[in-house]
């Protein structure tokens, strides 16, 4: 900047200095024809033209020039702007505000909702699943042939991989037992994924052959916390329960699927032709496939398999789902809202200072008519004003990049500290060149109207107007009662944006999955040891450890479940046949439980008894049902009397239940996914059933942190089976940490909507404020003529209502018709939401007056006679 | 001022410069009066936008400029043509003859069909 000026001002002094020299010789020129002196001078003058204008005509053909100009630009705006230091102040600030939250958000959105999956090209992963088009049950998993199918170079799919899980545990050196999340994947699984090893080869084709050898890739965390990170793990011997495997690789720190893996196993199939559907199925599809495209190949694919299979495969269906739903719940809701409200953000944020500026370009009329009279070209004049908007913009930017990087942390240590891998938030490329796009929008749209306002067509008559120049012209004062319209109606947009995210948030969060998370505890555990093998000794231990439980202090009950809400759990899918039915069977979920565990959860009972001591093996099986069960299958009948039989892939008859209780629906899933038809069946009528090994133990307290308790219970656990492996967690945690992502989205939303609301008061104030004091004679003679403060109060608030409440009807219709946009992915919750609509409107119109009746507060209470005089 | 002046056609002021330069360097009023003086007063030169020109034509390298004294004892900004406006000047010398050649056909054929 320094050499560009320094050119500037030698070429223009040389300029000028060539200009005076021709002047000088021309006037010689016209004396020696015999002219005077003076008017010898006034003709070269005169021949000459503006020399201003050729100066500037010459320095504008240049680009270098150009540059140079702008520099002048730059260095003229900074004058001007240091001229009003408080206009200055607002300006930058008010940008900064806007450019820094909407970077702050841009960044944690970016790495929170954009990005959510490390894995390369995630938006290509999918998950796969089948199902019956006749209306059959199914587990809704893939078979191996299935795989083998999909496996086809010919279709649009890179490659087709599938887990199943199985339950192992380790032996750390002391033989302190460690329950792992094991996983048996197929061939590619991790190529699929995109993310190599971190160390070791990982599987290679001899581990896929039949009746290879069977190995272990394990886990970043499990490689940390259990093995010291250990550099020569790969080679050493992974020690199960079971067995004992050699690790071939330790996977890449964000490899982190199935979710929560420890160990992955690799899976061999006996049968590559095998119809057994007991796999989750994983798909890389080539990139650019569109979703049609790739349907209508798996439609292809399903109908060979039909004919080729008419038995099992007839009419099977592929059902394919975008990866990132299925591991973090659909995204696209929170970041399609998070993203409008930061646009309407920045927009809130460049009419404030666009007003800023129109109110000063009414004070400036004089100077630009001064210039253009001095040979400014119009163009000349909308440069040096857009300069100066970019100058604003750039101090604005700066000092927003610095807000946003603090905000962030600040953000992180509020809400987002929880969700994996946003430890840190990069501040990175993206996030740089998104600033760098707000830097040029606000520039563009902050300088553009008062631009087009001074330099426009409307300059001559603005010319004419000069004798109210000072006072502002009309056009002005239109351009900011727009302005003011639309920012009333943008802050209304975003509260009701925030009050339906905050809504949805409370209706996914409170009583909606069906139990109470509070004062409460979970306990995970497997029985996978030996001896458990015999059911008798896993009951008799399971009891035990309950009536342990239910002594310690503080607690008020104790249940054991094979399930837990939450877990993301696909298990205990069973077919149901109801007695005296003459339609095929249905498909309903089956969660076995010990007596208690629905008082120990907060699920009411609807009617019926709960299980009891009493339901024994050798009583009569009982089962309990919830609502959505009873509303789907036993419709219209009376649920107490019916009776029913269940089994995969066949009903067994021996299994023949008695309903004996309804029980209010819970949601096992995910908090967003509807409750399915479900059965209890009591513990200890399914000990000899295999699965309940895996074992879920909720302890309810009345303490306010029940985790308190957690000390005792490893204590009472190691006593009872030192080599026994769990997990122990608040039941709140569980639920927050599925609903981290909504949390950060309404978290987000609501300093937006805050954010909204000081820009649009600070916007309001400003307009109002200049509004008053271009009356201000007015005002005065009023008052002098005997108008009262409270007159001269209503006077000038009227014309801050009569833009409150334009920009609040016109924000109530846009956020109507957004929230018929929205409604579909928010949780139960209608954009006519009465409630919501009218805080909304409560809260901006107490807002808007606020910012109307201070200055006009203090417009009403000026000295008549002091104002006049100064005019 | 007589009424038979031309305004100068537009692009040709860069020909005439390039022109009045070929027998030496001359500062910007002396360009502009030799233009008026050798074409009888009829072609109009508008000073103000001599120097835009001029520095058009040193930018595109065919003229060349330093400081130097006027007859006068004034200090003024000389000009002078480099070779590569001498060869511009004499290509664009005989592009323009051809065309004056060319319109002045055409004209004659309409006066006389």
């Amino acid at each position: 900047v320094k050499l560009l000026s320094w050119m500037r001002w030698r070429t223009d002094r040389d300029l000028d200095e060539e200009i005076n020299a021709h002047l000088d010789l021309d006037t010689q020129s016209h004396v020696e024809r015999g002219l005077t002196p003076e008017a010898a001078r006034q003709a070269a003058l005169r021949r000459f033209g503006s020399p201003i204008g050729v100066k500037e005509q010459a320095r504008e053909s240049d680009p270098l020039f150009n540059l140079e100009t702008f520099a002048g630009d730059v260095r003229y705006a900074f004058r001007m702007l240091r001229r009003t230091p408080a206009f200055t102040l607002a300006a930058v600030s008010t940008l900064a505000l806007g450019i820094g939250a909407t970077t702050a958000i841009f960044s944690v959105a970016n790495a929170a909702l954009l990005r959510p999956l490390p894995y390369p090209h995630w938006e290509d992963l999918r998950t796969v699943r089948t199902r019956f088009t006749d209306g059959k049950v199914t587990s809704g998993l893939v078979a191996p042939l299935e795989l083998t199918r999909l496996n086809d170079p010919g279709l649009p799919i890179e490659r087709a991989a599938v887990s199943v899980r199985f339950d192992a545990t380790l032996l750390i050196n002391d033989n302190t037992p460690r329950s792992l999340v094991a996983y048996a994947v197929s061939s590619g699984f991790f190529d699929l994924i995109g993310l190599p090893t971190a160390l070791g080869p990982g599987f290679g084709p001899e581990h896929y052959r039949t009746h290879g050898p069977v190995a272990v890739v394990i886990s970043h965390r499990l490689w940390q916390e259990t093995f010291g990170g250990d550099p020569g793990i790969v080679g050493k011997t992974l020690r199960l329960v079971a067995d004992n495997l050699p690790i071939v690789g330790v996977a890449a720190r964000d490899m982190d699927v199935p979710q929560g893996t420890d160990v992955w196993f690799n899976l061999q199939f006996d049968d590559t032709q095998s119809v057994s559907h007991s796999f989750d199925g994983y798909l890389r599809v080539r990139p650019g496939t569109s979703p049609e495209f790739l349907r209508n190949r798996l439609a292809v694919v399903a109908e060979g398999l039909g004919r080729d299979f008419p038995g099992p495969e007839a009419n099977r269906a592929f059902v394919i789902q975008p990866f990132v739903q299925a591991m973090v719940g659909d995204l696209r809701p929170m970041l399609v809202i998070v993203l409008s409200a930061t646009g309407l953000l920045l927009f809130l944020a460049c009419v404030n200072v666009a007003n800023l500026l129109l109110a000063r370009a009414a004070r400036r009329t004089r100077e630009m008519a001064v210039r253009t009279a001095l040979g400014a070209s119009r163009l000349r004049i909308v440069r040096q004003l857009l300069t100066e908007s970019v100058v604003l913009a750039t101090a604005g930017a700066v000092t927003g990049l610095l807000l946003a990087y603090i905000g962030v942390r600040v953000l992180l240590l509020y809400g987002a500290s929880k969700l994996p891998r946003l430890e840190t938030v990069p501040f990175d490329m993206s996030v740089l060149l998104f600033a760098g796009g707000m830097l040029v929008v606000s520039a563009v749209g902050v300088g553009l109207a008062p631009a087009i306002q001074l330099a426009g067509p409307g300059l001559e008559r603005l010319l004419r107007e000069s004798g109210r120049a000072l006072r502002g012209a009309r056009s002005t004062h239109r351009a900011l009662r727009m302005m003011i319209v639309a920012e009333i109606a943008v802050a209304v947009v975003m509260v009701a944006g925030t009050g339906w995210l905050v809504r949805s948030f409370m209706n996914l969060h409170d009583g909606n999955a069906g139990f109470v998370d509070r004062g409460r505890l979970v306990l995970d555990l497997s029985l996978v040891s030996d001896r458990y093998r015999d059911p008798a000794r896993r009951s008799a231990w399971t009891h035990t450890l309950l009536d342990r439980l239910r002594a310690s202090k503080g607690v008020v009950a104790v249940a054991s479940s094979s399930d837990f809400p939450m877990r993301a759990d696909t298990a205990g899918t069973l077919l149901i046949q109801m007695d005296g039915w003459s339609e095929s069977h249905v498909v309903a979920r089956r969660r076995v439980v010990s007596p208690g565990f629905f008082d120990a959860m907060g699920i009411r009972m609807r009617r019926g008894r709960a299980f009891t001591d009493d339901d024994r093996s050798t009583t009569t099986p009982v089962a309990i049902v919830n609502e959505s069960f009873v509303r789907k299958y036993l419709d219209g009948r009376d649920p107490m009397t019916a009776q029913m039989s269940y089994g995969f892939p066949r009903i067994n008859p021996k299994t023949r239940t008695q309903i004996v209780g309804v029980v209010s629906d819970v949601k096992y899933a995910s908090l967003w996914n509807d409750a399915e038809p479900t059965f209890y069946l009591a513990q200890d009528q399914t000990w000899a059933s295999a699965d309940t090994a895996r074992q879920s133990i909720v302890v309810s307290t009345d303490l306010d942190d029940p985790s308190a308790l957690i000390p005792a219970i490893r204590v009472d656990l190691s006593t009872m089976d030192p080599q026994l492996a769990f997990k122990v967690e608040p039941v709140t945690a569980l639920i927050a940490a599925t609903l981290a992502r909504q949390k950060l989205g309404v978290t987000l939303m609501l300093l937006f909507g805050a954010i909204a609301l000081v820009l649009a008061a600070i916007g309001i104030y400003g307009v109002i404020a200049y509004a008053s004091a271009e009356r201000l004679s007015e005002v005065a003679t009023r008052m002098a003529l005997g108008a009262t403060p409270s007159n001269i109060f209503w006077l000038l608030a009227r014309q801050g209502a009569i833009v409150a409440i334009a920009g609040a009807v016109l924000g109530v219709g846009v956020a109507y018709g957004a929230g018929q946009l929205a409604s579909a992915w928010l949780y139960k919750v209608r954009s006519s939401d009465p409630v919501i609509l009218a805080l909304t409107l409560a809260l901006v119109l107490a807002v808007t007056m606020l910012a109307t009746l201070i200055p006009v507060g203090r417009a009403s209470r000026i000295d008549p006679a002091l104002s006049l005089r100064s005019e | 001022m007589t009424g038979d002046r031309i305004k100068l056609l537009q692009g040709t002021l860069d020909l005439l410069v390039l022109q009045t330069l070929i027998f030496g360097a001359r500062h910007g009023h002396g360009v502009a009066t030799a233009i008026q003086e050798t074409s009888e007063e009829v072609l109009l030169v508008d000073h103000g936008s001599l120097y835009p020109a001029l520095q058009r034509l040193e930018r595109a390298k065919l003229i060349n400029s330093a400081w130097g004294t006027s007859d006068n004892n004034r200090r003024a900004r000389f000009y002078s043509l480099t070779p590569k406006g001498r060869r511009r000047l004499a290509h664009e010398t005989t592009n323009w003859e051809k065309m004056v050649r060319a319109v002045a056909r055409v004209l004659k054929v309409q006066e006389a069909p």
